[in-house]
């Protein structure tokens, strides 16, 4: 069933990226069809869907598809195009074609005024396309094609309004920040591949590794994914990716291509459970990821810009479960953070699209004159705040949970990092309450008069509102019930770090401060911002000084790469110009290639054009041909 | 259906053909000719392709002469495509010429269909009278031309020359004839070979076999033909002709080593002498100012490496049909789209072509890129292919200098695109380019690496992996 049904799933969007582009590009009248373009894009991904709905609903057990033949086939080298379908595999098509369909529904909206939204289409289909081969890969080398065909779709899309000078940088730094991460993932995959000589994933899962090789691959693939899901130091990119229209935002800067990290992690759990050493470096980096989103989101005027942070933040929480070897709470937070990061964001772009700015000092007082966005919004908020019985509670108090009772092994410093997760759960609550606080309560002080945006954006974002709501209700705490996704689902493809269990006392303990601190950190947002309107500012810039013009300069991270690692590279640069080229770049070379168009031009003698003379060196050869076979 | 398959390509395109013939012979259709011929050679890829794709298994048919489907059908398309493409850029110079020489379409139609058959056939006397209707044909098309006074001469001297280099073949494979008693492939891959290995008549018969193959491949010092054939052909069909004269030798080279067990000596002497001739190619190129004429030398240097991988193993064989198919294809693409200039095929003309057209100079520079051996383009990966299956084979040394020669290939063929983008005002690039530009390289990288794979599947269903009884 599955293996028949599913190759169609992944040919479809692909199908559409190439329609759209090709048409696009060949026949111009097809362009100013938008509504057409933006259906058909927005049908085939939500056909997409229903396959994959169709396939987890009748799933049983792990299946293949794969074409009859390799893709790569060099022996002994073989690559075969193969897809796998298990329930981490799965349940990530889901999230990708689920939340992908809606927002590309929402583009439709959105984009409706733009010349070249074929472009966009077609390329956001591509991008479809991709991170489903990057999660249904079942050899490293085809989710690195996943991987870089993402990449470079997310490329495209943030420098979408290339015209600026801008966004054009900002498509760059995206791509060269990606780059680097990606030599990790490559790095990792041929070290694998020299000491298994094979691909498979799930053959890799059967040696036995040594603990060096399970540690450096374990960290180069962790470098791959710093890049791809924005953790220190490569998170840089995220922020900047802001430039691209708000719908590719939501989907892949916050939904799905930003988790594609966290899912090669998960992915690959059983190299992390061989060395929980790695795990604590994980978890560290983490934690100082999410404490500084989440400080830096709080300063922060553009509303695109505090959700950008504020999703390097919620990825540090999906990094922090890895960390604890609860590869499954992470893909649970995952799941809960694309309904309500995709909520947000698609809130955000309709919020842009009617007041016409991203600041938020323009806002206020949206909810009125845009009740559904404003209200969808409060939901997204209040889920990200982890408030029960909303999805990021349950997820979020997973990680908590999980990263606590690893402490309780005797790794202390997880005890640290749960302390710091719990501050930045504050936080997270805290600065969203900012957030709607500013933009949707009080009086409106921008211009024009802002109206409701059109059914086609207003529908996902009710769809992703409930789901906000109700995702997290799959992953209940032990406490209350039972996780289904936990014990039923991702427990067939994900082996989890083995840890006690919690005592129900300290579990309700986690559960509470959980809650309190949600609810203490909206309550502290409603006193600075709700209450007072919008005195929360001038009140951090008061007490926090220095420390909070630098948080609202994003903390100067990218003057700082710019002088540690730019400015040496171009130093480098001009070495290489001025005295390595000249002197030896072009020296001996040159020597070289005289020395052999000198010969060339000996040989391209002997060819004077006789026939006669041709043939009786051909009858020479042969001659001699015979002589040697004869003799020898 | 199963009985015909082998012939159902063929029947196609000789009865188009002939169609096409007579068609031409009214003034009034004439003009029309090239479309109904491409629309021809495109069928026959569709076709051989779509066999390829519901009969993975090949079958035997028409009184065992010929295979067909599978592997058969999937060479055939190959062949197909490259003609088709070859056949649309004679349509531009076609037009221009004033429609003289329309019999060009019909002819090469007759030599898709010889070419489809000869890896396909199952006796050596129908491949050879395939092998001898496209080497005709190929002499044809080198002349075709009014304008281009070098043409007729070129074409002269490859028929002369490659007369004689038949001749070899022949004589060859009626001492073999004589030695078996069968021309029928079947019947010579059970033999016990090793009971000839010594026989002096045995070893004259390769030997004459073997240049008439080397001839063919242009092998140094069989290859005095090539640069003066190719760099003197008409340039709108020149790369019709390098693909024609390549993938003739290299299918029937694979036939023979497949089904003929060769001592492994020879074989090395074999993988020696390509050893020279890709340094000789290479090395001759070098001093070429015309492009035409150094693409005639860097044939030696291509039909060097097909060699090398005919000669090591039936991995090897795979890898060298792979790597003529590609070659053929970027040979066809590469002389069809430079004819397309009407200045002669100078480097120096060249100069600020990227900048002016830059999505043909793009286009141009790609084919050399790839025909160069540049990753992650398919001529890297076809090369790639050759080289392992040649060490792997044990031929080192051989191996090791026929790399060097292709570090050599890189210089000339990079040397024309280094014109093509100096010395014109810059123009920044966007990003339409570039995404285009990304298109190309992933159309080009990725697409065939998935045919690569589709072609070992066809190889090995086939069974000429099959180790020798």
């Amino acid at each position: 069933m599955v293996e028949q049904i599913l190759p169609l799933a992944l040919a479809l969007p692909l199908l559409g990226a190439t329609t759209i582009g090709l048409g696009g590009l060949w026949l111009p009248i097809l362009r100013k069809q938008k509504y057409l373009i933006g259906g058909i894009a927005s049908m085939l991904v939500f056909g997409a869907f229903f396959l994959f709905l169709a396939a987890f609903l009748s799933y049983k057990e792990p299946s293949y598809f794969a074409f009859a033949w390799d893709w790569i086939a060099l022996d002994p080298l073989r690559i075969p195009l193969r897809y796998q379908v298990d329930t981490l595999s799965l349940w990530m098509s889901l999230i990708i074609t689920g939340i992908g369909a809606l927002i590309h529904l929402y583009s439709i909206g959105y984009m409706a005024e733009e010349e070249g939204s074929w472009r966009y289409f077609a390329f956001l289909n591509l991008f479809i396309f991709a991170m489903l081969t990057l999660v249904l890969a079942d050899s490293l080398p085809l989710l690195f094609l996943g991987w870089e065909g993402v990449g470079a779709c997310s490329y495209f899309l943030i420098g979408y309004w290339f015209g600026e000078e801008a966004n054009a940088r900002a498509a760059q730094k995206a791509f060269i920040m990606n780059r680097i991460g990606d030599v990790g993932l490559l790095a990792g995959m041929i070290w694998l591949y020299a000491e298994t000589g094979t691909f498979d994933i799930e053959r890799l899962k059967d040696y036995m590794y040594g603990g060096e090789v399970a540690m450096g691959v374990g960290l180069l693939f962790f470098l791959a994914a710093t890049g791809k899901s924005a953790q220190l130091p490569l998170y840089t990119w995220l922020p900047d990716a802001m430039a691209g229209p708000t719908p590719v935002s939501a989907l892949i800067h916050a939904a799905t291509m930003v988790t594609a990290g966290v899912y090669l992690m998960a992915r690959m759990d059983f190299l992390y459970n061989l060395t929980p050493e790695t795990l604590s470096i994980v978890g560290a980096i983490a934690i100082t990821t999410a404490l500084l989103g989440g400080l830096v989101a709080l300063a922060q005027q553009d509303i695109k810009k505090v959700l950008a942070y504020s999703t390097v933040s919620q990825l540090g929480f999906m990094f922090a479960a890895v960390s604890a070897g609860a590869y499954t709470a992470a893909i649970f937070h995952v799941f809960t953070h694309a309904f309500f990061k995709a909520l947000l964001f698609l809130g955000s772009g309709s919020l842009i699209h009617a007041t016409g700015t991203q600041d938020i000092r323009k806002m206020g007082g949206l909810r009125k004159k845009m009740p559904i966005t404003g209200w969808t919004f409060w939901i997204g908020t209040v889920a990200i705040a982890g408030i029960p019985p909303l999805a990021g509670f349950f997820s979020k108090d997973e990680i908590s949970a999980a990263v606590y009772t690893r402490g309780t092994t005797g790794e202390a410093t997880f005890y640290v990092y749960w302390l710091t997760l719990v501050g930045v759960a504050f936080l997270t609550a805290l600065y969203m309450g900012r957030l709607a606080w500013v933009a949707l309560e009080g009086e409106y002080r921008g211009e024009g008069t802002p109206h409701e945006s059109p059914p086609e954006m207003t529908i996902p974002l009710g769809v992703l509102a409930v789901g906000s709501i109700a995702a997290g209700w799959i992953g209940l705490p032990p406490l209350l019930g039972e996780s289904w996704i936990r014990e039923h689902w991702l427990s067939q493809s994900i082996k989890e770090l083995s840890v006690p269990s919690l005592s129900h006392g300290t579990e309700l303990f986690l559960l509470c401060i959980s809650t309190i601190v949600g609810l203490v950190g909206l309550g502290v947002a409603w006193l600075l911002y709700g209450r007072k309107k919008a005195a929360g500012d001038t009140f951090f810039s008061k007490h926090l000084g220095r420390f909070y013009t630098l948080l609202s300069q994003q903390l100067q991270v990218d003057m700082l790469y710019e002088r540690a690692f730019v400015q040496p590279y171009y130093i480098l640069a001009d070495l290489a110009k001025d005295v390595i080229g000249p002197w030896i770049g072009r020296g001996i070379p040159a020597l070289v290639a005289q020395m052999l168009s000198r010969l060339g031009e000996i040989l391209s003698r002997l060819q004077v054009g006789y026939t006669p003379l041709y043939l009786s060196y051909m009858i020479a050869g042969g001659l001699l041909l015979l002589l040697w076979v004869l003799t020898g | 259906m199963n009985n015909y398959m082998g012939i159902l390509s063929a029947g196609w395109l000789i009865i188009g053909g002939a169609l096409v013939l007579i068609a031409g012979t009214f003034q009034k259709v004439r003009r029309r000719i090239p479309e109904l011929s491409i629309a021809i050679g495109g069928g026959a890829t569709l076709l051989n392709g779509l066999l390829a794709w519901f009969y993975p298994l090949p079958k035997s048919g028409f009184f065992g002469m010929v295979w067909g489907g599978g592997i058969y059908s999937f060479l055939a398309a190959g062949v197909m495509l490259a003609i088709t493409v070859g056949l649309s850029f004679l349509w531009r110079s076609h037009r221009e010429g004033g429609y003289r020489g329309w019999e060009a379409f019909p002819l090469t139609l007759f030599i898709g269909a010889a070419l489809s058959t000869l890896p396909a056939s199952n006796h050596l006397l129908l491949s050879v009278v395939a092998l001898e209707t496209v080497s005709l044909g190929a002499y044809v098309l080198t002349g075709l031309s009014w304008e281009n006074r070098y043409a007729p001469e070129a074409a002269v001297k490859y028929f002369l020359l490659g007369a004689v280099g038949f001749a070899f073949l022949l004589l060859g494979i009626s001492y073999l004839y004589g030695l078996t008693g069968t021309l029928y492939l079947h019947h010579l891959w059970p033999m016990r070979w090793t009971a000839w290995h010594g026989n002096s008549l045995f070893a004259l018969a390769m030997v004459l076999i073997a240049i008439g193959i080397l001839f063919k491949l242009s092998i140094f010092p069989f290859h005095w033909w090539a640069p003066d054939v190719y760099g003197g052909a008409t340039p709108s069909s020149a790369g019709l002709v390098v693909a024609l004269g390549k993938l003739n030798a290299a299918f029937l080279a694979g036939v023979f080593l497949h089904y003929i067990h060769i001592p492994s000596d020879w074989l090395m002497g074999l993988a020696s002498i390509a050893a020279i001739s890709s340094l000789y190619g290479n090395l001759g190129a070098l001093g070429q100012t015309s492009i035409q004429r150094m693409l005639g030398y860097s044939s030696i240097a291509h039909g060097s490496y097909i060699l090398l991988g005919l000669v090591s193993g039936p991995e090897g064989r795979l890898q060298a049909w792979g790597y003529t198919l590609v070659y053929a294809l970027t040979s066809t693409l590469t002389f069809g789209l430079l004819s397309l200039r009407a200045e002669p095929m100078e480097y120096k003309s060249l100069r600020g072509l990227g900048y002016n057209q830059p999505g043909y100079a793009l286009a141009v520079a790609i084919c050399l890129a790839s025909l160069s051996g540049m990753p992650p383009l398919i001529g890297f990966f076809a090369k790639y292919g050759i080289f392992t299956a040649a060490f792997r084979a044990g031929y080192w040394l051989p191996s090791i200098v026929a790399l060097i020669g292709a570090l050599i290939g890189y210089f000339y063929y990079w040397r024309p695109i280094a014109w093509m983008y100096q010395a014109g005002e810059e123009i920044p690039i966007r990003m339409p380019a570039l995404a285009l530009s990304t298109g190309v390289l992933v159309g080009l990288g990725l697409l065939p690496m998935a045919l690569w794979g589709w072609l070992d599947y066809l190889y090995g269903l086939a069974g000429l992996f099959l180790p020798r009884p």
